[in-house]
């Protein structure tokens, strides 16, 4: 990690804790900051970014580091968000607390990671692909499904009034005064979601350095060659399933608990393509750049959103295009563009 | 002195649908020895490296490593039995670095799992520490020190063959298995081969040794056996077998009688 | 009336159209090893211009009769999607051959999103209705109909991938490009010429998707902006199901998907006691493929490749 900072202040005559401390100090005021410059709902756009970037590290393990191309990640978001609503809303009148639902959830979508992975492994390349993908649609489908005979998600509905995360009792969706300040739901959330994503990036960075790691990356480069050095490939390549999706349930209830709303349209193939896209734009394999492709494609879409209506406006007199597909538009040509440029996505490893 | 076989095949047979690969193949392999296997082009050889490593199942007939059998095992149990293999198109993990290829090649003898990753406790410090050592003394051992922090698919050809046989060698194998570790070598190169097959030799790891430079396996083996169209036509001393006269003739060309 | 034979009518009709857009996701896969994602908007593409060239001509000065309007149309979509396909080849991933695996799956990705949002911009987000051009008539056939949109159907598809396999198969054309398939660089050395072998497989694969999107559009009466996405999505997998990279595995995954859709569709309900019903059509094509590839790895038609050490 010190190496990205001494990028930063340039090594010699600044000690690393220097760098240390301003980011830590940016982090901390970058909602109030954001808020101030930019509204609320930045604050909120940069909470489901956060969200992303937890997602996008999970699937970062299994398509980064273990080459596996997952098409139906999403699914285990899913499973995580759906957890969580089921455990904490109107739904079946349960209302666990937080700290009991989040190791739930992790362990609810690792047991999905496994039994999902457990079939496609003998499958290589894209094959597993469309199959990882049949079994996001078919979880999708499934809670989109599952209100009759017995009522469980709710159906296309989805599931309403979730608990937000509660600390001492204290809702984190409400806003409260602290030193004068006005923290927002938005504001709260999102020291929770930071510390989840350091957590996140953490033991990303410690499997990353390890003997699992570096048994995922010989399968990567080599299943083979992997399987001759001694590797249990079957096992392995279970856990980075099961690594990658637990991380994955643990976004998506984070993502229940925030939005207090889940429903089967938030698990869209398209979504898996999202994550899956800021993966391989930041830089696969590469924690920092999952960050950055990620951060890009959470927020780049919203800017071009706000932006494209003025901006017709002021150069052609009237909107044209309509700014929702026009986005869009944009979206599709930068995923191109980056891809031509920089084929190993914008920070590459290595 | 009378050495102790270390590994026994017997009557291997190996079908692809109606093609016969191996044919009731027997070889005993005395430890501590070079063990060469020559024979033309197609003659199965790789393909017993395949069975023996686990990375095919054989029709019949059984393999033993010291009395165990590892026949029809998965490649990682048999690797963890002791068996350890290089590949004859190199098989390197290509963007990892030399040191980390051969850390790989310790993942078999070591344990620490998830939880001792992401904590990193004093137990997998120390762990991760003997993997680094060995790793480092390895490529030492081959003679890489140079090029050991560079990514294995830029590394020259003979260095890449090194390496295989480095990352095999971090398995801590009884018996390594080298498919042709003298291919596109350059003369000096196969001259370190050979000074660093001995060496292994002398370390007490017995070699399984395919080769098509048979000047090279004359000279270093301590038995050699010929395969021609999956059947073992002879078996000896590089001495016996240079004046086989099957052997002349599989590689000569010319009728069996 | 016969529910089953009726189920096998509208697979079989389903499963033509997954099999002519199958055919182009597997030609290019089996040359490029690369999944169009693309392709299903190709396929919307096609009908949008077929639909917007009938209204054209319709309304225009001359009086044309309706199959000469027919004809002109299709050809019209056939031409546009070619010269959408040959560019989006060029741009998205001739560039992008040596590149790491993924980097082409992304531009591809980016493509469909493109194309799906142009083409909103340009057709809107409504409905467009398929026109009157013929009578529709129905025939009653051992208690099931069938009707001659559908009749017609079937025989193009059939009639197109003949053609196509005789194209493959016996041209020198089709001899390059199975070369191809086999090893780009080997066909290079023989004096192949690659980059043009490839953009005629693209260009062939629009075809068929052009005529793919008339047809489909044709079947359910309507076309949408978004129709292509989900349909080459279970083209794809009928041809991951036949096998990918073989002609004839796709078209056979293709009306195998399409009957395993209709059929699974009509009796989901009865072979769960009613507890799912024909809401989980997709789960049980997806079901089938994951069986299909769990206990047969490269698909139906699939070459086992042994996997050389």
């Amino acid at each position: 990690m010190s190496k990205l900072f001494l990028m930063f202040f340039g090594g010699r005559k600044n000690p690393v804790w220097v760098g240390y401390v301003f980011i830590t100090v940016a982090l901390i005021i970058l909602p109030f900051l954001v808020e101030a410059s930019m509204g609320r709902t930045w604050v909120r756009i940069l909470d489901f970014a956060l969200i992303y970037a937890m997602l996008a590290l999970g699937l970062n393990i299994v398509v980064g580091f273990a080459g596996l191309l997952d098409l139906g990640y999403i699914a285990f978001y899913a499973v995580g968000a759906y957890t969580w609503a089921l455990l904490a809303s109107p739904q079946f009148g349960l209302h666990l607390p937080f700290w009991a639902i989040i190791p739930i959830g992790f362990v609810v979508a690792g047991i999905f990671g496994v039994l999902l992975g457990a079939p496609t492994l003998r499958l290589r390349g894209d094959y597993l692909a469309i199959v990882t993908l049949g079994f996001g649609e078919i979880v999708r489908i499934f809670l989109n499904n599952l209100d009759h005979p017995i009522n469980i998600t709710n159906g296309p509905v989805g599931i309403n009034l979730i608990d937000p995360i509660q600390i001492a009792g204290v809702s984190l969706t409400k806003s409260h005064e602290i030193l004068g300040l006005e923290f927002s739901g938005a504001h709260s959330y999102y020291y929770v979601l930071l510390f989840l994503l350091l957590a996140t990036v953490f033991v990303c960075i410690r499997l990353e350095n390890s003997r699992l790691g570096r048994a995922w990356v010989a399968i990567r480069e080599d299943e083979t060659a992997a399987q001759a050095m001694g590797i249990n490939t079957r096992n392995v390549k279970l856990l980075a399933f099961a690594m990658g999706a637990s991380f994955g349930g643990i976004a998506g209830g984070m993502f229940a608990s925030f939005q207090g709303f889940v429903s089967p349209e938030s698990f869209i193939l398209l979504e898996s393509i999202m994550v899956l896209c800021m993966v391989v734009l930041g830089g696969m394999g590469n924690i920092w750049g999952v960050i950055l492709g990620t951060f890009l494609l959470a927020i780049l879409p919203e800017v071009l959103r706000d932006v494209s209506g003025p901006i017709q406006e002021n150069v052609l007199g009237r909107v044209w295009l309509d700014p929702e597909s026009l986005r869009m538009v944009l979206f599709g040509l930068a995923l191109i563009l980056v891809m031509l440029l920089r084929p190993s996505g914008l920070w590459p490893k290595r | 002195m009378k050495k102790k076989i270390i590994a026994e095949i017997s009557d291997i047979t190996k079908t692809f649908g109606g093609l016969v690969a191996l044919s009731n193949i027997d070889l005993n392999i005395k430890g501590g020895e070079i063990f060469g296997l020559i024979g033309p082009n197609g003659a199965g050889k790789t393909t017993l490296f395949n069975i023996l490593t686990g990375m095919y199942r054989p029709t019949k007939g059984f393999f033993k490593l010291e009395d165990v059998e590892l026949t029809r095992l998965p490649p990682h149990l048999i690797v963890k039995a002791g068996l350890a293999r290089t590949f004859q198109n190199i098989r390197l993990f290509g963007t990892m670095t030399g040191l980390e290829n051969v850390m790989v090649g310790c993942h078999v003898r070591t344990n620490i799992g998830v939880v001792g990753a992401i904590l990193r406790h004093k137990g997998a410090r120390q762990e991760e520490e003997r993997i680094k050592d060995r790793a480092r003394s390895l490529i030492d051992y081959v003679g890489l020190n140079a090029s050991s922090a560079q990514a294995a698919s830029t590394l020259s050809y003979g260095d890449q063959r090194r390496l295989e046989i480095a990352r095999a060698l971090a398995t801590s194998p009884k018996v390594i298995a080298l498919d042709e570790p003298a291919a596109g070598m350059n003369p000096t190169e196969t001259s370190q081969l050979r000074e660093l097959l001995v060496k292994i030799r002398e370390d007490g790891i017995t070699i399984l040794l395919i080769e098509h430079d048979v000047k090279l396996v004359m000279g270093l083996c301590d038995t050699v056996a010929v395969l021609d169209y999956g059947i073992k036509i002879a078996e000896g001393t590089p001495s016996e077998i240079k004046s086989n006269p099957e052997v002349i003739r599989a590689y000569l060309g010319g009728d069996v009688p | 009336m016969d529910i089953f034979l009726q189920q096998v009518i509208n697979g079989l009709v389903l499963g033509s159209v997954y099999a002519l857009v199958a055919l182009g996701y597997t030609m290019v896969y089996g040359i490029l090893g690369l999944i169009n994602f693309a392709h299903g908007e190709v396929v919307m593409v096609g009908a949008m211009v077929f639909l917007t060239a009938v209204s054209v001509l319709g309304g225009g000065p001359l009086v044309l009769s309706n199959s000469t309007i027919i004809v002109f149309a299709v050809l019209t979509a056939i031409f546009v999607c070619s010269i959408l396909a040959f560019f989006i080849e060029r741009i998205a991933y001739r560039p992008l051959r040596n590149a790491p695996r993924l980097a082409p799956l992304i531009t591809a990705i980016g493509m469909s999103i493109l194309l799906q949002n142009i083409a909103m911009m340009i057709w809107g987000r409504q409905y467009r209705t398929f026109p009157e051009l013929f009578q529709i008539e129905s025939y009653t056939f051992a208690g099931a109909n069938v009707t001659n949109v559908q009749l017609f159907i079937v025989g193009i598809s059939i009639a197109i991938m003949a053609s196509l396999l005789a194209v493959i198969h016996l041209t020198k054309v089709g001899r390059a490009m199975r070369a191809t398939a086999e090893s780009p660089q080997i066909a290079s050395l023989m004096g192949v010429n690659v980059n043009t072998v490839i953009s005629l497989t693209f260009i062939i694969g629009a075809g068929l998707a052009a005529i793919a999107g008339v047809l489909v559009s044709a079947n359910y009466s309507i076309a949408h902006y978004s129709m292509g996405f989900i349909l080459g999505l279970k083209a794809f997998t009928a041809a991951v199901l036949g096998g990918i990279g073989n002609l004839t595995g796709a078209m056979v995954g293709g009306i195998l998907l399409g009957l395993i859709e209709s059929i699974g569709a009509g009796y989901i309900g009865d072979l769960t006691g009613g507890f799912m019903g024909s809401h989980y059509q997709d789960v049980f094509a997806f079901l089938v493929l994951i069986i299909v590839l769990v206990f047969r790895p490269t698909g139906i038609m699939g070459e086992r490749v042994a996997d050389r050490s």
